[in-house]
C-alpha cells in the first residue's frame, strides 16, 4: 500500500500502546507527533532511531490548555491533522463500594472527559481540512464488565457511549470515530497501567482476598501475552485506510471470540458462565477465592 | 400477589418516574423513603393521601452528608431498606465536541456518582441481613448512543458497566443489582427538565440546526408517548417479587423493541439504520435535518 504520509497526534505515547503506535506510524513513514505528561523524562526513548518521523510534545489530558498547545504544535508543524489516537488512560482495581467520589471523577476525567478535550481541540481543524479520524482506544472492559474493575469498566463503557455519539455527529464533516477494542496484551492497562482504590491499597477493603487474586492472576498472565505490536500495526492500519472504518475495531487473540460469546448469550448465560470460572486469571481468581471464603464462612 | 411490605429508599422523588414509583408502592402497602432536593416545595404532591406510607427526606445526590443522612434516617424509622432505587437523573442535549469540562462532570456527579453515594450508604445495612435489591435507572441510551445524547449515554452507559461488576461484587451477600431501561418516556426530561448544552442553548452551536431539530423530534415522540406510569409499575413490580432478578430490564415498547434490533444487528446494519430515518421523531429529525443540510 502506498500511502501519503499522515499526521497522527497520539496521547499517552510516552510507553505500552501510544510509544508503539508512534514507532508504528514513524516505520511506516508517517508523522507521528507523540504526547505525554514529562517528555523529558520519557521522550528520548520513544523518539530514539525516527528522530524525522516523530516529535514529542507535552500533553495531559486532564488540563485542556496542554491538550490545545499540543494540537496547536502538530498544526504550526505540519499545517494538519489527518488522525488522533486517543490512547491515554489508566486502570483502576477496587470494589464499586469503595469508590470514593474522586477516585472515580479522577478515573473519568482522564478515560472519557480526556477525550472530549482532544476531540473539541482537533475538531475546528478536522472540520476545516474536511476529513479526519478519531481512534478512541477502548477495551473488552467497554463492552463486558467483572468483578473489581467496574470503575475501569464504567469508564469504557462510557467512552463506547460517547464515541457512538459522536460518530454521528462528525459524520458529517467526513471525521470517522472508531473504537479499538483492545483484548488482552502484556502492555495492556491490567499490567502497567493499574491503580488500586486507597481501600485496597491500605489493605482494609472488605475484598481484599479476591482482589488481590484478581491482580496476582493478571499478573501472572501477563507474563505470558503479546506486547503491544499488533495493537500499534492494527491502529496504523486504521489511520491509512482509505475505505470508511467500522464503529469498532477489535484486536487482540481472544477479542472477537468473547465479543462473539457475548453477542450469543443472554445476561443470564454470561453472568453464570464467568461466575463459573475457576481459571488463575480474571475472573476465575476473584470468583475461585470468594466461593472459598463462603466455604470458610469468611463472607 | 400477598408480599411482606418492603421498606424502598427512592431518589429523585420529587418528579417524573420517582414520584409515581412512590405513590405506587404507598398505593401497594410499602414503606418508601422518597428523598428530593426540595421536600418544602415538592414533597406534599408526592406523599398526600399516603401519609402512612411516604417519608419525605431531602437528599440531593451530588451532596455525600445529605446522601448518608437520608439513608440515616431510613434506618432508624424502618431498621432496614430493603430496595434502593437510584431513581435521581438528568439529561443534556448537545454535540460531544461542544461539552464543557464542566457539563460533563457535573453531569456524572449526578447520574453515575450519585448512584455511588447511595450504593455506598446502603450496602452496609443491606449485607447486614443478607439480602437487598439495588434498582439502578438506566435507559436504552445505556446500550446505543446517539447524535446529541452523548453525554447522557456516556452516563447510563458507565451506570450499566459498573452495575454488571457490582452485581458480582454483591452476590455473595444476595444483593441484586437490576438495570431498569425506560425507552422514550413523557416526563420533565424532555420538557422543563431539559438540559441543553450552553453551545446549543446559547445559539452557537455548529449543530444548532440538527441540535433544534432533534429537540422538537424527541418533544414530539414524547407527546404521543405514554406517561410515567409502566416505568413506576414496573419498579414496583421488582421491590416486590421473590425469584431472582435479571441484569437489565427494558421498560416500554420502544425501548424492548430498540433494544431487541440493537442486539440483532451488526454495528455497521444499525448505523446504517439510523441514517436513513427520516421521521419527525428522534432520531429521524437529527438525521433528516443533516441530510437537508447536506443538499440545499
Amino acid at each position: 500500500m502506498a500511502i501519503d504520509p499522515r499526521v497522527t497526534i497520539i496521547t499517552g505515547a510516552s510507553r505500552g500502546f501510544g510509544a508503539a503506535i508512534a514507532r508504528e506510524l514513524a516505520e511506516r513513514g508517517h508523522q507521528a507527533v507523540a504526547t505525554m505528561r514529562n517528555p523529558d523524562r520519557d521522550g528520548a526513548a520513544v523518539v530514539k532511531g525516527y528522530e524525522g518521523n516523530i516529535q514529542v510534545t507535552r500533553c495531559d489530558v486532564t488540563d485542556t490548555s496542554t491538550v490545545e498547545s499540543a494540537v496547536a504544535f502538530a498544526l504550526e508543524r505540519h499545517g494538519r491533522i489527518d488522525a488522533v489516537v486517543n490512547n491515554a488512560g489508566y486502570g483502576l482495581i477496587g470494589a464499586i463500594e469503595e469508590l470514593q467520589d474522586e477516585e472515580l471523577h479522577r478515573l473519568m476525567d482522564t478515560n472519557v472527559t480526556g477525550v472530549i478535550r482532544m476531540v473539541r481541540a482537533v475538531m475546528p481543524a478536522m472540520r476545516r481540512q474536511g476529513g479526519g479520524k478519531i481512534l478512541n482506544v477502548s477495551s473488552l472492559a467497554g463492552r463486558i464488565s467483572g468483578p473489581a474493575f467496574g470503575g475501569y469498566c464504567g469508564s469504557k463503557h462510557a467512552l463506547e457511549g460517547l464515541s457512538e455519539a459522536l460518530r454521528y455527529e462528525v459524520a458529517p464533516f467526513g471525521v470517522e470515530v472508531s473504537l479499538i477494542t483492545v483484548g488482552a496484551f502484556r502492555t495492556s492497562i491490567q499490567w502497567t497501567g493499574n491503580e488500586l482504590t486507597r481501600t485496597l491499597r491500605e489493605g482494609r477493603s472488605l475484598y481484599q482476598e479476591p482482589c488481590e487474586a484478581f491482580i496476582q492472576g493478571e499478573k501472572d498472565r501477563a507474563t505470558l501475552l503479546p506486547g503491544p505490536r499488533s495493537v500499534a500495526a492494527v491502529i496504523a492500519d486504521a489511520v491509512e485506510f482509505a475505505d470508511p472504518l467500522p464503529l469498532r475495531i477489535p484486536v487482540g487473540f481472544d477479542t472477537s471470540r468473547v465479543e462473539a460469546v457475548r453477542a450469543k448469550m443472554t445476561d443470564d448465560e454470561f453472568a453464570a458462565m464467568i461466575s463459573g470460572m475457576r481459571n488463575t486469571g480474571f475472573p476465575g481468581s476473584w470468583f475461585g477465592t470468594v466461593e472459598r471464603q463462603q466455604k470458610e464462612g469468611v463472607l | 400477589m400477598s408480599v411482606a411490605p418492603q421498606v424502598v429508599l427512592i431518589t429523585g422523588a420529587s418528579r417524573g418516574f420517582g414520584a409515581v414509583a412512590t405513590r405506587e408502592l404507598a398505593d401497594r402497602g410499602h414503606q418508601i423513603v422518597a428523598t428530593m432536593r426540595n421536600p418544602d416545595r415538592d414533597g406534599p404532591a408526592v406523599f398526600k393521601g399516603y401519609e402512612k406510607n411516604i417519608q419525605v427526606t431531602q437528599c440531593d445526590v451530588t451532596d455525600d452528608a445529605t446522601v448518608q443522612a437520608a439513608v440515616a434516617a431510613a434506618i432508624e424509622r424502618h431498621g432496614r431498606i430493603d430496595v434502593l432505587v437510584n431513581n435521581a437523573g438528568q439529561s443534556l442535549i448537545g454535540a460531544v465536541e461542544e461539552l464543557a469540562d464542566d457539563e460533563f462532570r457535573a453531569l456524572l456527579d449526578v447520574n453515575l456518582v450519585g448512584c455511588l453515594r447511595l450504593i455506598r450508604a446502603v450496602v452496609p445495612h443491606m449485607r447486614r441481613r443478607r439480602s437487598g435489591k439495588i434498582l439502578n435507572i438506566s435507559s436504552q441510551a445505556g446500550r446505543m448512543g446517539g447524535p446529541m445524547v452523548g453525554a447522557y449515554c456516556a452516563s447510563k452507559f458507565a451506570l450499566e458497566g459498573m452495575s454488571e461488576a457490582l452485581r458480582y461484587e454483591l452476590a455473595p451477600w444476595d444483593i441484586q443489582v437490576v438495570l431498569v431501561q425506560p425507552g422514550i418516556v413523557q416526563t420533565d426530561h424532555l420538557y422543563s427538565s431539559m438540559i441543553l448544552a450552553a453551545a446549543l442553548r446559547e445559539g452557537l452551536s455548529v449543530y444548532q440546526g440538527p441540535g433544534e431539530a432533534l429537540i422538537a423530534g424527541l418533544r414530539k415522540d414524547g407527546a404521543r408517548r405514554q406517561g410515567p406510569r409502566t416505568v413506576a409499575s414496573t419498579i414496583a413490580d421488582l421491590v416486590e417479587i421473590e425469584d431472582p432478578l435479571p441484569l437489565r430490564l427494558p421498560v416500554s415498547d420502544d425501548a424492548v423493541r430498540n433494544l431487541n434490533q440493537r442486539a440483532a444487528m451488526t454495528d455497521d446494519e444499525w448505523e446504517a439504520r439510523l441514517w436513513a430515518m427520516r421521521d419527525e421523531g428522534y432520531p429521524g429529525s437529527y438525521f433528516r435535518a443533516v441530510a437537508e443540510q447536506a443538499s440545499p
